[in-house]
């Protein structure tokens, strides 16, 4: 791990103790907004610290990495702690068979599909279609309107996948992917 | 799989967010989980390369006439022309110089002579398995994309399905039953989310770059996917028919020595050698920055041209060229892969208690699916225990390429279907997690045996220690937790 040992060092310091404090905020009853302001704020600092420690965007990312482990020992702490518990006895209950329709394997193939490629799709028409219209309205410079897309497509696609599956009704469902890509698709037809 | 508080405020919000999570899980968890296992073990591929082929020549650097002259006589020995000739330069975790062409690569001694043959099918295996899940080049890629953006799909509804995640954010109960199995679920899904959100989303863009392109190409540039990545890694050049003498080769190493000593160079690309088009590239590394390098162009006669600007150029191109390298976690030196090593064992437990919530959840409601629940231990079990037994495959027999992908995946079907029709959750576990760790150990033990001392020599011994360590703790956990099983009564619930 290049960069200076004695920043690194310090920064880790920062990124426990702002552990320390969002811990010692959290367990209280009543919510102190100043203890949570302050493990915030050191978290911040800390970061910033790190982004000392090597270059701007590695620092930051040493820092992330650094607090991570960090934490992941705070936890280990806290389940080293926590006296097991016995397991409960399980309940014995038997749910009534659920009602066989002839829809559902149906609906649940279109789910998947909705979710799967036909959210691919519209995140590809939404994502193509934003990089159009950055381009020619907003002018935006190739490599930013690149980033900006290639990040926006898998995270549209999670987007409308998590619509899917949050939607109760079907139709509800359908209407989350299909309105996007037919309206993106629609831009890029016209060339809007 | 966060669990719901009932009853409380937004609770409708949080049903419905654990559904979508339920959705993306049980529709894609295991292909999800597969990845996550790959991913985990590519992080050392470098090491594991190694490990493969431990007698390979070694050296921390190599000077560029040895390199050139390496260079030259494996392109002289070509019978089809290559289109493209590359020199890998020694990396402190890769200390080899290997010289590839389109078909074939050798590894460099220090004086530039050309040794043997660079071969090491299982990580190439595994490696395959990560980028394309062995599908067809583009299809694998987008396909591998697409489980990415799930990932990050599972987080998103994660987050929203989780009520009190910073009052909580500390808490760990331990034991059996649902609540110890949700608490170490959720723990680490917030906690490691930094690491699994960058990780599936870097993983996506990598996978979903190609069929983006061809969209964005046929949208705004006739067509040509070249122009929309020209602007951020640079052009090819026209290609020509006409043969000319191999461009100069060591000029531009000597120049990168000499005007940017402190860069350590990476790789040496020659476009379209041996023809009147030919140019080269020098991929050189900045140890402070998140980047996997910059190209720095050379014409035929190696004139410096310039670099590309993944260093110093637009923002959108230093982003992008870090995307790969915030994937693989090979930015940071051994600390960053370990971490990366952690969290990546962290995500496959993260996906493997998430199911066995969804199983639990199901008992205690009245409706337990065993056969579902052991063959989701077989999953989860099976994926490492079957690739240990392509690895002692590999090493022991010498099986590559396509027998290697039958046995992995007639070997996964086939642990998942004989699981599930057992319906044996806890024996399933148990021995698959024996399978792992014998399995392992006897991988290790024929690769030892196969190459002497040299498996235990500087190029080998981490992963053979790591490799038998992991093996003895797998076996020394299992006979703890059949002690526990023996003096306690048994669990009504899942352990």
């Amino acid at each position: 791990m290049p960069g200076s040992p004695l920043i690194q060092v310090l920064a880790a310091a920062g990124t426990a103790g702002s552990f320390l404090l969002l811990q010692a905020a959290w367990r209280r009853q009543t919510r102190s907004w100043p203890l949570v302001a302050a493990g915030w704020g050191m978290l911040v600092l800390s970061l910033t610290g790190w982004s000392f420690s090597s270059g701007t965007d590695k620092g930051v990312a040493l820092g992330v990495v650094a607090g991570i482990v960090i934490v992941l020992l705070f936890l280990a702490a806290a389940a080293a702690r926590a006296k097991p518990r016995p397991a409960k006895p399980a309940r014995q209950r038997r749910a009534p068979p659920a009602a066989a329709s002839r829809w559902q394997l149906p609906r649940r193939v279109w789910i998947f599909l909705l979710a799967g490629p036909f959210a691919g799709l519209a995140a590809l028409g939404l994502s193509t279609a934003a990089f159009v219209a950055l381009q020619t309205h907003l002018n935006l410079e190739h490599t930013a309107n690149l980033t900006l897309v290639s990040f926006g497509f898998p995270l549209a696609w999670a987007g409308l996948a998590v619509a899917v599956g949050y939607q109760p009704a079907l139709w509800r469902k359908t209407a989350a992917v299909l309105v996007p890509g037919l309206v993106s698709l629609a831009f890029l037809w016209t060339g809007a | 799989m966060p669990m719901a508080a009932t009853g409380k405020p937004n609770s409708d919000r949080v049903a419905k967010a654990l559904h979508a999570h339920q959705v993306v899980a049980l529709a894609l968890g295991t292909l999800i989980y597969v990845l996550a296992v790959t991913g985990t073990l590519s992080v050392f591929n470098r090491e594991i390369q190694r490990w493969e082929q431990p007698d390979a020549p070694e050296m921390t650097a190599i000077s560029p006439t040895a390199a050139a002259a390496a260079a030259a006589t494996v392109f002289e020995s070509e019978e089809t022309p290559t289109t493209h000739l590359y020199i890998n330069f020694p990396q402190p975790d890769l200390p080899r110089t290997v010289i590839t062409t389109d078909t074939q690569a050798f590894f460099a001694n220090p004086d530039g002579t050309v040794a043997g043959r660079e071969h090491f099918p299982w990580t190439q295996f595994l490696l395959d398995l990560h980028y394309y899940l062995h599908l067809p080049q583009i299809l694998g890629l987008t396909v591998v994309g697409a489980l990415g953006a799930f990932l990050i799909a599972m987080s998103i509804s994660g987050f929203i399905a989780h009520p009190r995640i910073f009052r909580d954010a500390f808490t760990f109960r331990r034991g059996a039953g649902l609540l110890p199995l949700a608490d170490l679920h959720n723990r680490l899904s917030v906690w490691t989310a930094p690491f699994h959100i960058s990780n599936a989303l870097t993983g996506a863009l990598l996978g979903l770059a190609s069929i983006l392109a061809f969209a964005i190409a046929a949208s705004s540039f006739e067509g040509d996917t070249n122009r929309v990545f020209a602007p951020v890694f640079g052009g090819e050049g026209a290609p020509s028919e006409e043969t000319a003498p191999l461009a100069n080769i060591e000029g531009p190493l000597s120049y990168m020595a000499q005007e940017f000593p402190q860069l350590p160079l990476t790789f040496f690309i020659l476009h379209d050698p041996g023809t009147a088009g030919q140019h080269s590239s020098v991929i050189a590394k900045h140890e402070d920055r998140l980047i996997f390098g910059d190209y720095y162009n050379f014409d035929a006669a190696g004139r410096f041209e310039g670099n590309v600007g993944l260093s110093d150029g637009t923002v959108g191109q230093q982003i992008i060229g870090s995307v790969y390298n915030v994937h693989f976690g090979n930015w940071g030196g051994l600390a960053v892969k370990l971490a990366y090593g952690l969290f990546g064992v962290i995500l496959c437990i993260i996906i493997a208690s998430g199911m066995r919530i969804y199983f639990l959840r199901r008992q205690q409601k009245g409706r337990p699916a065993p056969r579902l629940a052991a063959g989701w231990e077989a999953v989860v079990w099976g994926t490492p225990a079957v690739l240990a037994a392509t690895l002692l495959a590999a090493v022991g027999a010498g099986l590559e390429g396509s027998v290697l992908v039958a046995t992995f995946w007639a070997g996964l079907v086939l642990t998942v279907v004989i699981s599930g029709w057992t319906g044996q959750e806890i024996k399933v576990r148990r021995l698959l997690k024996l399978a792992t760790a014998l399995l392992l150990i006897l991988a290790v033990a024929v690769h030892g045996l196969t190459h002497g001392t040299s498996a235990f020599g500087g190029a080998a011994w981490p992963i053979s220690v790591a490799g038998i360590s992991l093996g003895v703790a797998a076996l020394a956990l299992l006979a703890r937790g059949s002690a526990t099983l023996k003096t306690e009564p048994p669990s009504p619930t899942l352990p």
